[in-house]
């Protein structure tokens, strides 16, 4: 009776997990099947005026913050790692500030600069001609775009090569010093070879993060592809939206199957117990030079939009919005919140539960929800839209559905992106947790879930509580699907960031931006600790 | 504590999410007397006043539910019989025609309806009518821009205002509603020559809204831009003493006055199809077109009065008499697919 039972609900949990599979597998699943239907006249149309500048925009946009990142991140991860010198551990902590400075939050505090420079724009027109003129305002915005997606995307970079200067090459650096390398040759002949697996993965973040970008390109009168696909879906051609984010789709992948590639062709082995890299001590003159260098990417990536957001939540004060502010940011919480609940239920059903069954099948779902951080947010979006308006449509009492739909559709889709960010750091949590201790009170009687809550969780409980504070963070401040699914006459204070900015009002969007920054820091704490706990 | 926030998510779901409780939880609140429920694209100060007032004079509460109109369409389609909306309030004919022939909306004539409103800018069969005139006008700099030398749409698309023309996106449905109206006078091969020269004309690549370009007028970036004219109001009577300023150092041109007219759109409203509260409704409709509310409206947000009467407003008097087109607003339903397809072709972003 009992094994039956227990056999009843391991099958309840496969089933459950089998679930999980297939929600994060649903939009690609529609968005699969909607574009293979016919598109007619405005796929043609889009092929024939837009498709290349799309490519194109995407291709030139992502180099480029890609380039910007890791020639900002790699460096800096360098000094702070094998240089010892005045403020270094401070700058080492200060350095991952722009991540808690979300991109469109930095634009907010730069889109007015653009007017600010129309007196050199006016001066190009007198003294070069109306063609540099011209030229010059069309490069501007791509300054300011991929400028400010790589100050504060780079932090990826340097979180990852820091990880690996600090611990991996310890052992080769210090040979090559000892064999008479200097400083420069150490870094380009040992230290960067070496480094090659944690540059590309922290570039592969850069990369999927500036695709999803909508915020940011959109501030600045960029069209690739993300703000292409929304277009589309905006003007109801769905399945050349759906055709659009598949293309996104193909980017993206490609960029994860090189990496994937490169990590794998070459062993670069996991070299514990080399010892940690011994730091140079810099002299005066180089000293400042190093804190210069690591000063300048945190000053334009996150002080210089704070000093600005802060003198417009001064001049703002007493404004007329501050009940928008609160009602969003109670939605922003309530959402946030609410769906961190669900996503720590699915990481512990697909985590926790499967390290206590031992079952292969949930660890094949766990994998496939893995994936979901890898889709483009704009093909979430739309391929949730699309089920939602299905639903509401082909299900009885379709209105009714079509309001609460557009919650569901929301939660769903933050559901598919960020589970993956509520199960790593749990499943990284367990294997530091022996598997000794759950057979220990499997052996003194303990069921299966009792030992799951009673000895492995409260040991994983610091890795969970991190995994959600991400998560909540992330939500947050999500702005690119939230766009598109967010219900009727609602918004978060990412949203209404967005809008203000949008509508030439950055005073009014200064302070739920600092809310946010705010927010953002809060969540840097968990991110730094989980960071130096993984290292150990 | 996950009990908590659930209770905290369903609290939202029911109270703070959806349009539909947030009406019934309003009409909860205002049990006494009747009440009516907006549906509107419009979002200024003055609208809220308007609504305030009626809410004086009737008793009638008005709930505004407030998003884009599209979004809004969508919602009283999906909605069907249960949709609580009285009043669809749009910034573009267009999109009301279309909801009328989805069969979203109701019909409705009265005395007044008709009286004040002109034939040529309401719906034929009276769906939806007009409450607010939108001129899309072209501001030119005072110091750079010679009096005459631009007085049509047509005009900004001779080679001489290269490097010298701003206009927003073509995302904007002001935008979408002015190149229909050259589909429907000129046709849709003389338009895309238009839109194409526009496009080989502007000092940038189209950026924020129609204050955007009336502002970068004024810093010198570019000396002619399309705007609708309030937002031009809005700037020359701002408290912000550089708005004024920037108002000020434009001239405002009402084009094709000796032709076909200004190309002018409309604020509109109409009767939901499945609305509980007709007679309220209808009642909310006249009282748009009072002499109050159009006062209201031609003193604070600076659209025109739909009887075209500018004694009511200094600032109109000040721009002066123009001619309406009434010859292609008709049409601008259903040249405005002609209208997007072109803005693609030509690249106008």
């Amino acid at each position: 009776m009992e094994i039956k039972s227990r056999l009843f609900s391991g099958f309840l949990f496969k089933l459950l997990a089998a679930g999980l599979a297939l929600a994060v597998l649903i939009p690609l699943g529609v968005v699969f099947l909607r574009a293979s239907q016919p598109a007619g006249e405005a796929w043609a149309a889009i092929v024939e005026y837009r498709l290349w500048g799309y490519i194109w925009q995407t291709l030139l946009l992502v180099s480029l913050v890609t380039v910007i990142a890791l020639a900002v991140g790699v460096p800096t991860a360098w000094v702070i790692s094998a240089y010892d010198f005045r403020g270094r551990a401070l700058l080492d902590w200060l350095l991952l500030l722009p991540m808690a400075m979300p991109g469109f939050v930095a634009a907010a505090a730069y889109v007015d600069l653009i007017g600010a420079l129309t007196p050199f724009f006016i001066w190009v027109r007198q003294e070069w001609g109306i063609d540099a003129f011209l030229r010059v305002q069309l490069i501007v915005p791509w300054i300011f775009a991929t400028g400010i997606l790589g100050m504060t995307l780079f932090p990826y970079v340097y979180l990852s090569c820091r990880a690996i200067f600090a611990r991996q090459s310890a052992g080769a650096i210090e040979a090559a010093r000892l064999l008479g390398e200097g400083g420069a040759g150490v870094f380009f002949r040992v230290a960067l070879p070496m480094a090659r697996p944690a540059i590309v993965a922290g570039g592969s973040l850069v990369v999927m993060e500036t695709m999803n970008d909508y915020g940011v390109v959109s501030l600045f009168g960029l069209m690739p592809l993300t703000p292409g696909v929304f277009r589309a879906w905006g003007e109801g051609e769905v399945v050349v939206a759906m055709r659009l984010a598949l293309f996104l789709m193909i980017f993206l992948s490609a960029v994860l199957v090189a990496e994937r590639w490169q990590r794998g062709r070459r062993g670069f082995g996991d070299s514990n117990g080399e010892g940690k890299l011994g730091r140079t001590r810099l002299g005066r003159g180089k000293s400042l030079l190093a804190v210069t260098f690591c000063t300048i990417p945190l000053i334009l990536g996150f002080f210089l939009p704070v000093w600005r957001l802060l003198r417009w939540c001064w001049d703002s004060r007493g404004s007329a919005e501050l009940a928008g502010h609160s009602q969003a940011a109670w939605n922003s919480f309530a959402l946030a919140g609410g769906t961190v609940c669900l996503l720590l239920c699915g990481a512990v059903a697909l985590v926790a539960v499967q390290r206590a069954y031992g079952s292969r099948s949930i660890l094949v779902a766990q994998k496939i929800c893995l994936l979901g951080y890898g889709l483009p947010s704009a093909l979430v979006a739309v391929g949730v839209g699309a089920l939602v308006v299905f639903l509401a449509e082909n299900f009885p009492g379709g209105g009714m559905l079509a309001l609460s739909a557009s919650v569901f559709g929301l939660v769903l889709a933050y559901f598919v992106r960020f589970l993956a960010v509520a199960i790593q750091p749990l499943a990284a949590g367990y294997d530091r947790v022996p598997g000794c201790l759950r057979e220990a009170a499997r052996t003194l009687g303990s069921g299966r879930l009792g030992a799951m809550w009673r000895v492995d969780l409260p040991l994983v409980r610091t890795t969970l509580l991190a995994g959600a504070t991400l998560c909540f963070v992330d939500i947050f401040k999500e702005l690119t699907l939230t766009l598109v699914l967010r219900p009727f006459d609602f918004e978060t204070l990412a949203t209404r960031i967005y809008r203000f900015t949008d509508e030439g009002r950055v005073a009014d969007a200064a302070v739920p931006a600092m809310a946010l920054v705010v927010l953002c820091l809060i969540g840097l704490f968990p991110l730094s600790t989980l960071m130096k706990r993984l290292e150990r | 504590m996950l009990a908590y926030f659930l209770s905290l998510l369903m609290r939202i779901i029911r109270n703070k999410w959806i349009g539909l409780f947030v009406v019934l939880g309003a009409t909860q609140l205002a049990a006494l007397g009747a009440e009516l429920n907006v549906y509107s694209h419009r979002h200024y100060g003055t609208d809220q006043k308007v609504n305030a007032l009626f809410t004086e004079k009737t008793g009638i509460v008005v709930n505004v539910v407030n998003a884009e109109v599209d979004q809004l369409v969508e919602r009283l389609r999906s909605e069907g019989e249960s949709s609580p909306a009285d009043v669809l309030v749009a910034v573009n004919a267009s999109r009301l025609q279309r909801a009328a022939a989805e069969g979203l909306l109701q019909k409705v004539e009265t005395p007044t309806l008709k009286e004040r409103t002109p034939t040529a800018m309401r719906s034929p069969e009276g769906y939806w009518y007009p409450f607010t005139m939108r001129a899309r006008v072209i501001v030119a700099a005072k110091d750079r821009v010679k009096e005459g030398e631009i007085t049509s749409y047509e005009d900004l698309a001779k080679p001489e205002w290269r490097g010298r023309l701003l206009s927003r996106s073509s995302t904007s449905s002001y935008n979408q509603a002015l190149l229909a109206s050259i589909v429907a006078a000129n046709g849709e091969e003389a338009a895309t020559k238009w839109a194409e020269s526009i496009v080989n004309n502007m000092a940038r690549p189209p950026q924020g809204g129609d204050r955007d370009q009336i502002k970068a007028v004024a810093s010198g970036l570019a000396d002619v831009a399309i705007t609708n004219s309030y937002y031009l109001g809005l700037l020359l009577n701002s408290k912000d003493a550089d708005e004024r300023a920037a108002g000020e150092s434009v001239r405002i041109i009402f084009p094709n006055t000796d032709g076909r007219g200004t190309h002018t759109n409309v604020s509109c409203a109409g009767i939901a199809k499945h609305s509980k509260n007709v007679a309220e409704a209808t009642q909310y409709l006249e009282f748009l077109l009072s002499d109050e509310v159009q006062k209201l409206y031609a003193n604070e947000t600076f659209e025109h009065p739909v009887s075209m009467d500018l004694s009511i407003s200094e600032q109109l008097q000040k721009w002066g008499e123009f001619k309406v087109d009434e010859e292609t607003f008709p049409q601008l339903g259903e040249s405005t697919p002609a209208a997007i397809r072109i803005f693609d072709k030509v690249g106008w972003k």
